[in-house]
C-alpha cells in the first residue's frame, strides 16, 4: 500500500506534482512528528481508494524547506490538495472517514 | 503480501524467539507500538529485537508476521504496564505490571503456529471489539447512543459478509460512514465521544482498517481504562472527570487556523471543563488520581488481559 504514496522532493516537484493530470494530496510530514507518523496509516489507507481521482504524495519538510516555505506550512501534519501545484483546499480532517468525507465534497 | 509465520519452520520460530526471551524476561526490553531496535534514543521493542529492524516491511519479511499484529499485541501490553525512567539500571528504566500482562510479551509469539497465514487476525480482533462495544452488557452501553448503535450494527454486518468473501460497494459503505458522522456530531455525552469516534473512524472494509487499528483503538481504550476507575471516585471526582473529556473533545474538534492554532478559547463556554483542565486543579489532585488509579488498576488488568487472551485465541486458530 505504501508504493502508492510518493516522496517528492524539491527536485522531482514539477514533474510528479505540477505536471501531474490528477489533483495531488500532499502530506507534509518530518520523521520526529508523532501526530505525522499516527497520520500515515490513515493516508496508506486513503490512497487506494483514490487511485483513480487522486494521486497522493509525502514532503518531508526537513530536507525540503523551498517546498514548506511555498505552501506556508507552519505545523504538521499538513494536507493540501492540489491542482497544478496550486493549492485547492487544506484538509483538516484526521480520520480516513472525514477525509474522504471533504474528498468527496472537492472532487465531485 | 502473502504470510508464512517463521517461513513455517520450528527452527526459525525457536531462532527469532530465543533473541527475545531472555531480554524480555530480564525487562530488558520495552513494549512499544512502533518498531524500535538500535535506536539511540530508545530502548528496544519486543518485535524490533524478534526481527532486529525498525522497518515494517523487513519485520514481516523477516518474521512473516504482519507488522499491524505485532504494533496490536505491543500496544496492548503498553496499555498494562507502567514504564519509568531508571538510569542507575541496565536497562535504563524499570517497567511494572501485573505478571499476566507482562507474560503477554512472548506468550502471543509462542502461540504463533510457523507457516500460519495470520494477515486477517487484526481484522478478526477488530470484529471482536465491535461486537464487545455492541453487547448490550458493555461497561459503557449506557453511553453508546441509539445512532450510534445501529450504525454499529450496520458496519459488524458488512464486515460479517467482507469475512465471508463478499465484496460491498463504496456507495454502500458511503452511506454507512454518512450515518456514524451524524452519529458522532451528535453525541453529547462525555464518556461516548470517543467511543463514537471509534465506531466512525472504523466504518471501513474491516481487512482495510487493519494498518490503522492500533491508532483508533488506543484513544477508545484509554477511555474504556479511565472509565473503569469511576467507581472509585467521590460524586464530584465523577463530575470533573465527565468536564474533563468534554475540555477535551471540545479542544479536539475545535477549528484550527492556517498555522493549526485555534484561533479561540474552545473552553471559554465550558467554564467547568476550564476549571479541571488547569494546571492548578491538576496539581492539587494529582495524589488523589494516583490512588484512584491505583484502586482501579486489577479491574483495568482484567480487561486488558481479558482482550490479551481474546487476542491469543485467534492467533492459535490460525
Amino acid at each position: 500500500m505504501r508504493g502508492i504514496i510518493m516522496a517528492v522532493d524539491e527536485t522531482n516537484f514539477e514533474a510528479e506534482v505540477v505536471a501531474s493530470p490528477l489533483p495531488v494530496l500532499i502530506d507534509f510530514w518530518a520523521p520526529w512528528c508523532g501526530p505525522c507518523r499516527a497520520l500515515l496509516p490513515t493516508i496508506e489507507a486513503l490512497a487506494p481508494i483514490y487511485a483513480e481521482s487522486l494521486k497522493v504524495v509525502t514532503i518531508n519538510i526537513d530536507e525540503n524547506p523551498a517546498l514548506k516555505d511555498r505552501f506556508n506550512v507552519q505545523s504538521i501534519p499538513q494536507l493540501y490538495l492540489t491542482q497544478e501545484g496550486e493549492p485547492m483546499a487544506r484538509l483538516t480532517s484526521r480520520t480516513r472517514t472525514q477525509l474522504a468525507a471533504e474528498l468527496d465534497d472537492i472532487l465531485v | 503480501m502473502t504470510f508464512q509465520a517463521f517461513h513455517g519452520s520450528p527452527t526459525v520460530k525457536t531462532e527469532l524467539l530465543d533473541r527475545v526471551r531472555a531480554q524480555w524476561n530480564a525487562r530488558a526490553l520495552a513494549p512499544a507500538v512502533d518498531l524500535h531496535w538500535n535506536n539511540a534514543d530508545q530502548p528496544d521493542s519486543i518485535s524490533g529485537t524478534l526481527a532486529r529492524t525498525q522497518d515494517r516491511s523487513e519485520f514481516e519479511e523477516r518474521t512473516g508476521i504482519p507488522a499491524d499484529l505485532a504494533q496490536l499485541c505491543e500496544f496492548l501490553i503498553v496499555a498494562g504496564v507502567r514504564q519509568t525512567k531508571a538510569p542507575d539500571t541496565a536497562a535504563g528504566f524499570l517497567l511494572e505490571g501485573a505478571d499476566a500482562v507482562l507474560a503477554f510479551g512472548t506468550e502471543w509469539l509462542n502461540a504463533i503456529r510457523p507457516g500460519a497465514d495470520l494477515s486477517l487476525i487484526v481484522p478478526q480482533f477488530a470484529r471482536y471489539c465491535l461486537a464487545l462495544l455492541l453487547d448490550p452488557e458493555f461497561i459503557l452501553a449506557e453511553h453508546v447512543s441509539t445512532a450510534l448503535r445501529d450504525v454499529g450494527g450496520q458496519i459488524l454486518s458488512f464486515w460479517d459478509r467482507e469475512l465471508s468473501g463478499e465484496s460491498l460497494a463504496r456507495s454502500e459503505w458511503r452511506d454507512v460512514q454518512g450515518a456514524a458522522m451524524l452519529a458522532t456530531a451528535s453525541d453529547t455525552s462525555a464518556w461516548g465521544y470517543r467511543v463514537a469516534a471509534f465506531v466512525e473512524a472504523i466504518a471501513w472494509p474491516v481487512k482495510s482498517v487493519s494498518r490503522e487499528f492500533v491508532g483508533l483503538f488506543e484513544p477508545y481504550l484509554f477511555n474504556w481504562l479511565m472509565y473503569l476507575e469511576t467507581p472509585y471516585m467521590t460524586e464530584a471526582e465523577r463530575a470533573d472527570r465527565a468536564h474533563l473529556l468534554l475540555g477535551w473533545k471540545a479542544m479536539a474538534t475545535a477549528p484550527r487556523d492556517e498555522a493549526g492554532k485555534i484561533d479561540f478559547d474552545p473552553l471559554e463556554s465550558l467554564p467547568e471543563s476550564s476549571r479541571v483542565m488547569s494546571s492548578n486543579h491538576i496539581m492539587q489532585t494529582m495524589d488523589r488520581a494516583e490512588a484512584v488509579r491505583a484502586a482501579a488498576r486489577s479491574r483495568k488488568d482484567a480487561v486488558i488481559t481479558a482482550l490479551m487472551d481474546a487476542l491469543l485465541a485467534l492467533i492459535r486458530s490460525a
